[in-house]
């Protein structure tokens, strides 16, 4: 496999492309938890297993000269804005040639030059980046917009409402793209907000709401172009709303003891958005299992990229705390 | 040979100058805090900026210091260079998550590919019954965290410097006002005069103790000097104006000149700056020191209301007397 | 690689020395154990053998002074480079003053600080407060922080205390006018180290509550006594003197008054019962203090015989450090320059210290009738602060007795 940049924004509603780039993503999530359990990722991952239609359809109708920020659920937001497999995963081992060289790891993954501007690991802490973002945009009169991915936990968080309210004031150029998968850590949704329909929390703003199923990839795609659309109009920002699943545990090693089993594992039969597209896409097993085997490796490779990565030199330990 | 004239600023309009003079050169600079439009902010520090800037450029803004400073760091990122007013410095708390896990870290976190020429401009300070949350001192907060610049100037030559190089500083940088300090003034030309951060600047020249102060206590050593002079106490005053970066060099050349040191804050002398100047100076002069190392700040309580007991707290110039007179002992 | 011969330390508190002479010269060959240079140190010049066999490539420091440790020449194989001279002189430079260490630019911080550099010659002295400044200095100039008062914080011994001792022991060891200065001219004469060290620990010693006892011993007996064993020994030997009586009674008497036979230290009285006598030795270099020890074990000719191998072996400089070390007691003889009495000044930490003059005829009233009687006057100085007057009082009379009644100390 040589095709690195296989996850390219498309720009186009390409379900085709969708499905590939869904493929890379999930194959990336489970090799990242092989390597993990085999000791060889330090530190703690979270996988977007369930999530893919949310990047990638999002990340789809965005322009390359908009910019995304992310969360601590990271990797399929960087995978989808463009960042290489080898990049990527080379920043989950730690090396030199991975997109934060080293310094970032799983929850801080960057890629500026694709408009990635890195993801917090403070839940909601990077909802201010994407609305200065806007801002800067906004007052250089330059038709940009700053998506921000935050999850439905995020949405109680002060920075949130601080930020909504500041867009919608300045009717700044932004999009907050929530990721309702139901779930913050172990706490279900149900015990960390008052109301169930999110998008009341941007109607407190006056703040245009959007919501679609983000297990659908061609609707999430559309949803996102819309909201692109109208804050690239300057009529303000809008608050996107979309219902997922996390078919995976919080991160890697969390037993979900407070999750019902059941409940889960019939989620994962019936909302995994890769099957839902292969289904309505009515591909044939073949064709599936060709890109599979792709998708595969494209994810082998990065493994072995990341594997002979360099290890950063400890005397390069001061440089970037400041810049000069 | 230019003539140059010079204007007579308050510590106040040499802020805005820097300020003013940076936005009419340059579109990528830009305020924005609370009440600073029509109101010129609560210090009044950017009073008249919303007549010649307008409301693009000189954004008032919600109470909300973490979106603020967010928002701040965002466009920062995107090559502007912001400049954030908190109202008052205890007001940094509510921003301090977004400058230390954001403003701080992006650089680093992002192995390089980010830069933050956010300025934070705060101010506060004891003196006028404030009470405990409207006076005390934090930039000890900040001085700790790698990645963050930390500027406090003493002189209108010194704010209006200083500012200028922290506007065009591509880190952050935390910049301290003193209330006490806005009426001070000083003849300035009308071109400014930037002054590199980092670089400590020598207020006094004496031989017998090195006071090193800073903000508002910078004019109490100076003040306690004069005291000790009449005492043949020959006392130099060293202000390190950035705090982070430290210009150590400075201050260790005086103290190996001196050998006895005085640090000077208004901030709470516990764990404050002074401490860590302390240890600097212990582990880098130790050979050459004469006397314990002196310290003098405000005492380990909220800022009380009542002004006998806020003067009880916050030290003065004769905190900074009886500490020379401490280091010299009885010869 | 040619190997480093370095100063070496040669005794306890010793911090650095003055290399005096060279006795090879470059590119001879020495071997290991054979003198190679004089050294000075602060209390005697002794010749230092040469730690390695070779050859003598280079001698980086053929005279002057230098700290402990400091590299003075190198030895290896003929023809060996050895490092380059700029090396040499800084490693060589006589005051170690502490360089600013510049931080390296990129290093992994410790977890763990470094423990603290021990320091050489044992744990510093914390009870007395002095500024890391004042110690350095006092370092620097060899002068002992003990006895001194501090002006600085809390009583605290600063940089212008030891300057102001500096100062006061320069002009107490006034230039002596040489004969062949021209008159009226002014010579002045730099500090040996030997003359540091002497004026430290006198004017050490004059901070001490001192007090002085003075009695006179009728030396008949013991001249008596000196003329008969004068005819026993061989010929060509020399009879105990006057001297190694005075030794024997004072080693005697000490036996009986442990508490004179003391040291005073920071935070204890140390009291002997080995008894081991100094006995200051005028020497051109000035006065040292040779230790004769275990006195109260030898026979007076062995005593005797002790003495005198001391004494001529001090004049000569060829005494040992180790012999200059850890007296209990010390004797000051002025009895061989017509003094007929005299005060000596403490020996710190010593306790005290007991100065005679010359036998002299004195006329004695004895039972109503004067007499004339051979007289050695005795004067003993003590540290009131270990030492109480009565204790002093009945040493003292104990001293007298023996040399009265000779016989019973023999
Ligand atoms: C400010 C803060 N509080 C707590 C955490 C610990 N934490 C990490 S992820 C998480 C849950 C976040 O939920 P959500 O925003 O819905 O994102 P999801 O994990 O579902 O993608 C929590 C509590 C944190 N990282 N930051
Ligand atoms: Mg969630």
């Amino acid at each position: 496999m040589t095709e690195l940049d296989y996850i390219v924004p498309s720009q186009t509603a390409e379900p085709g492309r969708f499905l590939q780039q869904m493929l890379v993503i999930r194959k990336f999530e489970q090799q990242v938890e092989e390597r993990y359990r085999d000791g060889e990722i330090p530190g703690f991952v979270h996988l977007a297993i369930g999530q893919e239609a949310v990047a990638v359809g999002a990340c789809a109708a965005l322009s390359p000269r908009d910019v995304i920020t992310s969360t601590h659920r990271s990797h399929a937001h960087a995978l989808a804005k463009g960042s290489s497999a080898r990049a990527v995963m080379a920043e989950l081992y730690g090396k030199l040639e991975g997109c934060s060289r080293g310094r970032g790891g799983s929850m801080h993954l960057y890629d500026v030059e694709r408009g990635n501007l890195g993801s917090s690991a403070v839940v909601g802490g990077a909802l201010g980046i994407a609305t200065g973002a806007a801002l800067a945009f906004s007052m250089r009169s330059e038709p940009r917009v700053a998506l921000a991915f935050f999850g439905d936990g995020a949405t109680a968080s002060g920075l949130f409402h601080e930020s909504m309210n500041m867009a919608q004031l300045w009717r700044l150029p932004a999009v907050f793209l929530c990721e309702n998968n139901r779930w913050a850590e172990s706490t279900p949704l149900a015990q960390h907000s008052p109301i169930s329909d999110l998008t009341q929390r941007a109607q407190a703003f006056g703040m245009t709401s959007l919501e679609v199923d983000g297990q659908d990839v061609e609707a999430v795609y559309r949803a996102t172009a819309e909201a692109l659309a109208h804050a690239r109009s300057g009529a303000g920002p809008v608050f996107l709303l979309a219902e997922t699943y996390r078919l995976a545990p919080h991160n890697v090693g969390d037993q979900q003891e407070y999750r019902d089993k059941a409940e889960y594992e019939l989620t994962r039969a019936t909302e995994d958005p890769i099957e839902k597209l292969r289904e309505r896409l009515a591909l044939p097993d073949e064709r599936f299992a060709e890109l599979e085997r792709e998708a595969e490796l494209v994810v082998a490779d990065a493994v072995e990229f990341a594997r002979r990565g360099t290890d950063p030199d400890p005397a390069t330990l001061l440089e970037d705390v400041y810049a000069d | 040979m230019p003539t140059s004239t010079t204007t007579r600023f308050s510590y106040r309009e040499a802020v805005r100058d820097a300020m003013s003079q940076a936005m009419r050169r340059d579109a990528d600079v830009f305020i924005m805090g609370q009440d600073i439009a029509e109101h010129g902010g609560s210090q009044k520090v950017t009073l008249g900026m919303l007549e010649e800037f307008g409301p693009g450029r000189v954004r008032n803004s919600p109470i909300s210091e973490m979106a603020l400073t967010g928002a701040g760091i965002g466009a920062a990122m995107l090559g502007m260079r912001p400049i954030v007013e908190i109202m008052y410095e205890d007001f940094l708390t509510l921003a301090m998550e977004q400058l230390v896990n954001h403003a701080a870290k992006e650089r680093y976190m992002s192995g390089g590919q980010l830069k933050v020429p956010l300025t934070v401009r705060t101010q506060g300070g004891a003196g006028w019954s404030s009470g405990a949350q409207h006076g005390q001192q934090t930039e000890g907060w900040f001085v700790g965290v790698p990645g963050l610049k930390v500027v406090y100037p003493s002189t209108p030559r010194d704010a209006r410097g200083l500012l200028w190089s922290s506007i065009y500083d591509d880190n952050c940088v935390v910049f301290f006002e003193h209330v006490q300090l806005y009426n001070q003034r000083e003849e300035l030309p009308e071109e400014i005069e930037p002054i590199p951060l980092g670089k400590a600047r020598i207020v006094r020249i004496g031989t017998d103790v090195t006071v090193v102060a800073i903000g508002p206590l910078v004019h109490e050593a100076l003040a306690a000097a004069e005291q000790a002079e009449q005492e043949g106490i020959s006392v130099e005053v060293i202000d390190p104006r950035t705090l982070q970066p430290l210009d150590e060099e400075a201050i260790l050349e005086s103290v190996r000149k001196t050998s006895r040191c005085v640090v000077a804050h208004e901030a709470v002398r516990r764990m404050g700056i002074g401490a860590e100047m302390a240890a600097v100076i212990q582990e880098k002069a130790f050979d050459w020191l004469d006397a314990p190392i002196e310290r003098v700040g405000a005492r380990f309580t909220p800022l009380p209301f009542a002004p006998g007991l806020e003067q009880a707290s916050v030290p003065r110039r004769e905190q900074v007397y009886a500490a020379i007179k401490r280091t010299v002992g009885s010869r | 690689m040619a190997g480093e011969v370095k100063l070496p330390r040669l005794g306890q508190g010793m911090e650095s020395g003055v290399v005096v002479k060279w006795l090879k010269s470059e590119g001879a060959q020495v071997e290991q154990g054979e003198p190679l240079y004089e050294l000075d140190t602060d209390k005697v010049t002794q010749e230092v053998e040469s730690p390695l066999s070779g050859v003598l490539l280079k001698i980086v420091l053929p005279e002057g002074e230098a700290a402990v440790g400091t590299t003075i020449a190198y030895v290896g194989e003929e023809g060996e480079q050895v490092p380059d001279a700029a090396a040499e002189s800084k490693s060589a430079a006589a005051s170690p003053e502490p360089e600013p260490q510049r931080e390296p630019e990129v290093v992994s911080e410790p977890f763990m600080p470094a423990p603290a550099a021990s320091l050489d010659g044992g744990e510093p002295d914390t009870s007395k407060k002095a500024s890391p400044l004042a110690r350095r200095l006092a370092r620097e100039r060899g002068l002992d922080l003990e006895g001194m008062t501090g002006s600085g914080p809390e009583g605290r011994i600063v940089a212008g205390d030891i300057k102001r001792a500096a100062v006061a022991l320069d002009s107490s060891a006034a230039p002596p006018v040489s004969a062949g200065a021209a008159p009226g001219a002014v010579e002045r004469v730099p500090l040996t180290n030997v003359r540091r060290t002497i004026a430290r620990r006198l004017s050490e010693a004059w901070q001490a509550p001192a007090f002085q006892l003075t009695t006179s011993a009728d030396m008949s007996e013991v001249l008596a006594m000196r003329a008969r064993l004068r005819e026993r020994v061989e010929s060509g030997e020399r009879p105990p003197s006057i001297a190694d009586f005075l030794t024997k009674a004072c080693a005697q008497a000490l036996i009986r008054y442990p508490d004179v036979n003391a040291l005073w230290l920071a935070n204890a009285i140390e009291i002997h019962h080995a008894v081991d006598i100094g006995i200051a030795t005028a020497t051109d270099r000035g006065l040292i203090v040779p230790v004769l020890r275990a006195c109260e074990q030898k026979s007076l000719s062995e005593l005797a015989l002790a003495r005198r191998d001391l004494v001529s072996r001090t004049l000569e400089g060829t005494i040992s450090l180790e012999e200059l070390e850890g007296g209990t007691f010390s004797i000051s003889n002025l009895g061989t320059y017509d003094v007929e009495q005299f005060v000596a000044v403490l020996n710190p930490p010593q306790v005290a210290i007991i100065a005679a003059g010359a036998v002299v005829e004195h006329p004695v009233a004895r039972a109503g009738e004067v007499e004339i009687a051979p007289l050695l006057t005795l004067t003993l100085t003590c540290d009131h602060r270990a030492v109480d007057g009565s204790v002093a009082a009945e040493f003292l009379s104990a001293v007298k007795g023996f040399l009265e009644e000779p016989g019973l100390m023999l």
